[in-house]
């Protein structure tokens, strides 16, 4: 119960305090930046679209490959402990894993994937 | 107390002030980056003060005033020379020293930020948002609508690996820094790189060169002081690259030479080659262009031995060779200019005070007289760009040193320019 109401008295000054801030901002802060000063810097151009638009990623399959290959050392953490335990077995199971993995990689790499654009 | 104190600490820092200019004003604005007591800034967001360097072009003044909405307040407007964008605000007379008016100008914004200058622009965005649509973007599905007056992208084949997304378009210039004077591009984005440019030039009555080049067309003139001319065009020219690159110090280092390149002799010139060359390594490689589209430096520094000066009586017996780079790209220009640079002081030094006859054409510091980039140019950049990111094409546009179109162009600015002022307003209509 104790733990329950610490959170509650943390969550609740946090809420308030925030509150407080904003409503103090609001009330004395000055607003100082006029519609033409927050448009975007283009060197006295001024932009034609919305800036809500759907931006090419490049580096997606890079950051892909990366998140799948760092993924695997993930499980090589609780698999360390299980060696310690089952020895050989463990370390041959790993070792396909791995196998597989690395064709992945091979793969990958005919591919071209790991080449910048 | 303590606020007072940090304003006067503030007021005595270095003017931050971002430079307003045409062809007209661009020798003064690179006076202004040796100036103490004034920083030139690359953005209007870092500075306090808008300086207009005039004479500046009508056609420029709806850009420079949203430029000069753009700096944060407390602002400051300026103008040094006839025919600026705003005619309040702090006048100095173009031959005058402008440093003196902006530290005092700067310290009274500091003293009373009231007093800040007032924006050119809307106070409010001229059109509302209209939450229409399943995602209150004003249109079915996620595109079409114009939230807040401006369309949504819409998508296009990319360049290079043919997934369609948003295609962005974008209007830069002419105040952008690295874009010669009076060049405006639209740009159209696809992700990182860009999909499709147009490069818009806006026609000016003045020049940047050093009136020597138009009248040694003409008249008579000293061999030497031609010479000195096309030398400090030259560092000059460098100096702009490496200081929209961000090496400030190399820059003004060159711009300290071309105030008086003969002072500094050719070896002093050619040793600022080696140092240039070596920091300024990562333009190798970028912006290669056909050598034939090219003039002046730019064309040499493709491999071509082409210079009206081989042919001029005048440099018979000094026994000029034009040198080139095999290369082409930003790296190699750079090299050849800081080299035609110190060829040219070696030239003078030889010449004496021999004259140079009228009648042979005139090698200007881009190319052969009347200065002109070539029909080719604009051209050759604008295929150049598509699938390139834009560092490419900005650092191959500075290191052409572009002529400001001056007499040369063809095409108006821009055909957008009525609605360029208040592209949200237009586009509501």
């Amino acid at each position: 119960m104790g733990a329950f109401w610490d959170i509650l008295v943390v969550t609740a000054t946090t809420f308030v305090l925030v509150a407080c801030l904003g409503g103090l901002s609001g009330g004395f802060g000055r607003r100082t930046h006029p519609f033409s000063s927050t448009r975007p810097v283009l060197g006295g151009g001024t932009p034609t679209t919305h800036a809500w638009s759907r931006f090419h990623v490049r580096f997606y399959p890079m950051a892909l490959l990366f998140i799948a290959f760092e993924m695997e050392m993930m499980f090589m953490y609780p698999w360390a402990v299980v060696y310690v335990r089952e020895g050989l077995k463990a370390l041959a199971e790993m070792g396909m894993f791995l196998t597989i993995l690395s064709v992945g990689i091979a793969y990958a790499w005919r591919e071209g994937a790991f080449e910048w654009q | 107390m303590a606020v007072s104190f940090l304003r006067r600490l503030a007021a005595a820092a270095v003017v931050p002030v971002f430079p307003l200019f045409g062809p007209a004003g661009r020798s003064r604005a690179r006076a202004l980056r040796l100036a103490p007591g004034v920083d030139v800034v690359a953005s209007p967001r870092h500075a306090s003060v808008a300086l207009s360097i005039g004479p500046l072009d009508v056609d420029l003044y709806p850009f420079a005033r949203v430029v000069h909405d753009q700096i944060p307040a407390p602002r400051a407007r300026a103008a040094w020379g006839e025919r600026a964008p705003w005619s309040d605000g702090l006048y100095i007379g173009g031959a005058d020293d402008p440093i003196p008016g902006l530290q005092a100008c700067f310290r009274e914004l500091l003293r009373a930020p009231a007093g800040s200058a007032p924006v050119f622009g809307p106070r409010d965005n001229p059109v509302e948002w209209r939450g229409v649509g399943p995602y209150g973007q004003g249109g079915e599905g996620m595109m079409g609508g114009a939230p807040y007056g401006r369309r949504l992208p819409m998508t296009g084949d990319d360049p290079s690996d043919g997934l369609a997304l948003d295609r962005v378009p974008l209007a830069v210039g002419p105040f952008w820094p690295g874009l010669p004077p009076n060049l405006r591009l639209e740009v159209e984005f696809q992700g990182d790189v860009i999909a499709s440019l147009v490069t818009c030039p806006q026609p000016s009555a003045s020049d940047d060169l050093d009136p020597i080049f138009h009248q040694a067309q003409v008249s008579p003139v000293p061999l030497a002081s031609l010479e000195v001319a096309r030398a400090r065009h030259l560092l000059e020219a460098t100096s702009d690259f490496l200081i929209f690159h961000g090496l400030d110090g190399l820059g003004r280092r060159l711009l300290r030479l071309a105030r008086d390149p003969l002072g500094a002799g050719p070896e002093q010139i050619r040793a600022a080659r080696r140092w240039t060359r070596a920091v300024a390594l990562g333009a190798r490689g970028i912006g290669v262009l056909d050598g034939e589209v090219l003039r002046g430096p730019n064309t040499r520094a493709a491999g071509r031995a082409v210079d009206a000066r081989t042919e001029d009586p005048a440099y018979a017996d000094l026994g000029f060779v034009p040198s080139t780079q095999p290369e082409g790209d930003a790296l190699a220009r750079l090299a050849q200019r800081i080299e035609e640079a110190a060829q040219a002081v070696a030239l003078a030094l030889l010449a004496g005070d021999r004259e140079r006859r009228p009648g042979p054409a005139v090698e200007g510091p881009r190319g052969e007289m009347p200065v002109s980039d070539g029909p080719g140019v604009r051209p050759a950049l604008e295929a150049f760009a598509i699938g390139r990111p834009w560092d490419a094409l900005l650092t191959t546009v500075v290191s052409l040193d572009l002529a400001p179109w001056c007499w040369s162009t063809k095409g108006p600015f821009s055909r957008e320019m009525g609605d360029s002022q208040d592209g949200g307003a237009e586009a509501a209509t």
